[in-house]
């Protein structure tokens, strides 16, 4: 038996440094040589989850690009962010801050299952020590999963010679349905609501929200907040107080401009959340003149 | 719990060091405690069907022993029933029942009634065919008097639901796998050490073969409508090595998981796709559930015995059933019919025994006939498995039609859905490639890589096991469940 276990450690140990030996040098090959390159004109970025996906058409709004991406939290956006400042001449950054990003969904968006497969495998090469153990904590079965995955994805970029992250990292997403207020169901939203207290809060969202915005001022870059429009019956308002208070207590010196009650018609919704491509129009236009 | 899953690897270590430092002193302990691992594992899908599990181990251990002290002969038939019927019934409520009221509902339908058989709100348990058929096979065996029931209760609910072949198999006899229950386990290192061979080559079979061709057997099955005939031909390979590489992975890593534990379960697979015609492929594929229908059904109703209507009779109701065990759904029923056709002119012209022993057993590689069989059989194989993967009759139908159409001539394609492997179009053929290299040259053991110690030093062994590792690490695609989970 001990010879058993003596072989099977050595193994496995074995295997782990080799493991390890093989990712960090991967991680470090793609860190080098990650191509993060926009367009030469591009001065401006527009970053967020889905609600500034579908809300600015970046081909309306000048020199801008939207890298904004469904279901991304603040995290993955801050290693994104680092990586464009480092490769590109950007000035301003506008950063979508909405009512659903200071809630406990954000979590989810960070160190659940689906970012671990999605996000992880391709911006973990970026993250710092820290970060590595604060995501190993908290979820280490899909950070065991998602490391894997980085490797994987790490391979294919070494051997394929590509590093480029275009088409990757977000843009705007132009959505052609228009919600049917018919089908809207005010108590399913209420049992929702009971369900998950308005006060529940993501302060480990609210944290990297804050890194990002140190980043770019120490870098000189301008950054703006930005919460683009939201319907009326959108359920996620209900936690404007809360809201309000967090923006006047951590963000109160970062320029915030509220598109949040921007005169829409319903038939410019995708859904209560998202805007489609009517809305967007209007959105960005608006939004264009402000800069 | 899957055996490829984050959980599995965290709970086998842990029940590898209990069951051996900690319960080792006693037989009894170890069989306790094994039941208890075996209920975790199981339960982790879902802890309600544990209650089945249970229920079966009370009937048949306590039906056992009936039919060992009864004298009467009516009396032993009467328990052996009551098994039958209660085994049998489960699996008929809770696999076929929705299939038969489906089915009934759809016949008088045809002729204009309305009559409805209401549907169960219910799903399968895992593993259930698995496990009663083992528990049936322990009555029979005591009945026909090949073995004597064990009063031992604890060695006896530990062969029922001995973890690693609980859920998919192999299905052992009683006679093979319950005296290993009741014995006194010595820790063996070669042994032991064998085991972790075949479950790593298990793990590398499923992980890296049968999940990357499920993404591609997948789309191409569920979408055969928009790609042509020569596209649904690669649809089949893939399906035809998915299945392989799940299954027998799957009976690899239950064959090796349990030598570490002591216990030795018999082989399930014996390289199938080499065989030289249908009937040798038979005897390679699912060995223990084609010898269990040999046994408990296809000898006790005449075997190949008596007239050509009885073999012919025999051989179509063997396959038939087998393939209604697969599954509750005509396409399984269609498949076992299309084996019985095909194993049928072997049998009756008695060419079903021709090839024993495996291909090329004296020389490296195989004659030009030997080759030109295992491409025909292998061939044959692959069609007849699109029967088993489809999800109708219809879809079978339209499948081949698009097969044997002009389209088969023109270049094959597949829609590219993200996957996480950028280039894994092109090494998925190169993997297969390596399996199929891998299987002929270990084709005359009982898996690949046993006594590699003959061939290899240390430093080439580990770099051997550490090249596993590491394609199982790169190319693990999204976890997929075992196919057999569902039988």
């Amino acid at each position: 038996m001990k010879k058993f276990l003596k072989n099977i450690i050595g193994f496995i140990l074995t295997i782990l440094i080799l493991f390890v030996s093989i990712l960090l040098t991967t991680n470090f090959i793609v860190n080098n040589n990650a191509n993060f390159k926009l367009d030469n004109n591009i001065t401006h970025i527009i970053v967020g989850n889905s609600h500034s996906e579908c809300s600015f058409n970046d081909s309306i709004i000048t020199n801008c690009s939207n890298l904004s991406l469904s279901g991304e939290s603040y995290l993955y956006t801050f290693f994104k962010t680092k990586k464009i400042i480092e490769l590109n001449n950007i000035k301003n950054i506008t950063i979508e801050f909405t009512n659903i990003q200071i809630h406990s969904t954000n979590n989810e968006w960070i160190w659940g299952d689906e970012p671990f497969s999605k996000r992880f495998p391709i911006f973990s090469p970026f993250f710092d020590f820290n970060t590595h153990v604060f995501l190993l904590r908290k979820n280490i079965k899909q950070y065991i999963n998602g490391t894997l995955l980085t490797l994987n994805k790490n391979l294919s970029k070494i051997i394929l010679n590509n590093y480029s992250y275009k088409n990757k990292i977000g843009g705007f997403k132009k959505l052609t349905k228009q919600f049917n207020f018919k089908n809207y169901k005010e108590k399913e939203v209420e049992s929702f609501l009971k369900n998950n207290s308005k006060t529940d809060i993501s302060f480990t969202n609210l944290h990297w929200l804050k890194k990002i915005i140190i980043l770019c001022e120490n870098k000189n870059i301008n950054v703006n907040l930005v919460r683009s429009p939201q319907h009326l019956k959108y359920f996620l308002r209900k936690n404007e107080s809360d809201f309000q208070l967090i923006k006047k207590l951590f963000f109160n010196e970062v320029e915030f401009i509220d598109l949040n009650n921007f005169k829409l018609n319903n038939t410019d919704f995708a859904d209560l959340g998202h805007l489609n491509f009517n809305g967007s129009k209007k959105t960005s236009i608006h939004f264009n003149n402000l800069k | 719990m899957l055996f490829n899953s984050f959980d599995f690897a965290v709970f086998l270590p842990i029940t590898f060091v209990i069951y051996w430092f900690i319960c080792n002193k006693n037989t009894k302990f170890q069989n306790f405690f094994l039941i208890i691992s075996s209920y975790i594992f199981y339960g982790w899908w879902d802890w309600r069907f544990l209650i089945l599990i249970i229920f079966s181990s009370f009937l048949d251990y306590y039906l056992g022993i009936q039919i060992d002290k009864s004298k009467n002969q009516r009396l032993r038939k009467t328990f052996l029933f009551l098994s039958l019927f209660f085994n049998l019934g489960l699996l008929g409520i809770f696999k076929y029942y929705n299939f038969f009221a489906v089915s009934f509902t759809e016949a008088f339908s045809l002729f204009g009634s309305e009559f409805r058989v209401n549907q169960l709100k219910i799903i399968l348990p895992v593993g259930i065919s698995f496990y009663t058929f083992q528990t049936l096979s322990y009555t029979f065996d005591i009945y026909k008097n090949k073995i004597k029931p064990t009063k031992d209760i604890f060695s006896f609910f530990a062969f029922v639901c001995f973890f690693p072949q609980l859920v998919a198999g192999p299905i052992e006899r009683a006679a093979n796998l319950l005296p290993q229950f009741i014995r006194k386990r010595t820790f063996n290192f070669d042994n032991a050490k064998e085991g972790l061979r075949q479950g790593l080559f298990g793990l590398f079979k499923k992980v890296v073969i049968a999940d990357n061709c499920a993404i591609y057997a997948n789309n191409i099955f569920e979408n055969y409508e928009i790609y042509p005939g020569s596209t649904l031909i690669l649809g089949a390979i893939f399906f035809t090595f998915q299945i392989y590489c799940d299954f027998s992975g799957y009976s690899d890593i239950a064959i090796g998981t349990s030598k570490l534990f002591g216990f030795n379960l018999k082989q399930n697979f014996a390289y199938p796709y080499f065989s030289r015609n249908i009937a040798e492929f038979w005897r390679r594929w699912h060995i223990s559930l084609s010898t269990w229908f040999r046994d408990y059904l296809y000898i006790p109703i005449g075997g190949s015995k008596g007239s050509k209507y009885n073999k012919i009779k025999n051989t179509f109701i063997i396959f038939i059933v087998s393939g209604f065990w697969h599954g509750a759904n005509w396409t399984f029923i269609f498949w076992g019919a299309a084996n019985a056709l095909l194993f049928l002119p072997l049998l009756l012209f008695n060419k079903n025994r021709n090839y024993i022993e495996i291909v090329a057993k004296e020389t490296f590689l195989p004659n030009f006939r030997e080759l030109t069989k295992i491409v025909c059989t292998f061939s044959i194989t692959s069609l007849i498995w699109v029967i088993f993967r489809s999800e109708s009759i219809f879809d079978t139908i339209n499948y081949y039609s698009i097969i044997f159409s002009d389209s088969i001539f023109s270049y094959p394609f597949i829609i590219e859905e993200e996957t996480n492997f950028q280039f894994l179009p092109k090494t998925i053929f190169v993997l297969i490639f390596v399996l199929i290299s891998i299987d002929w040259l270990g084709r005359k053991k009982t898996h690949p890589l046993k006594k590699l110690e003959l061939n290899f030093k240390k430093p080439t062994r580990w770099l051997i096991y550490s090249t596993l590792c590491f394609l199982i690490f790169i190319f693990k695609a999204d976890q997929q469940d075992f196919i057999y989970f569902q039988f």
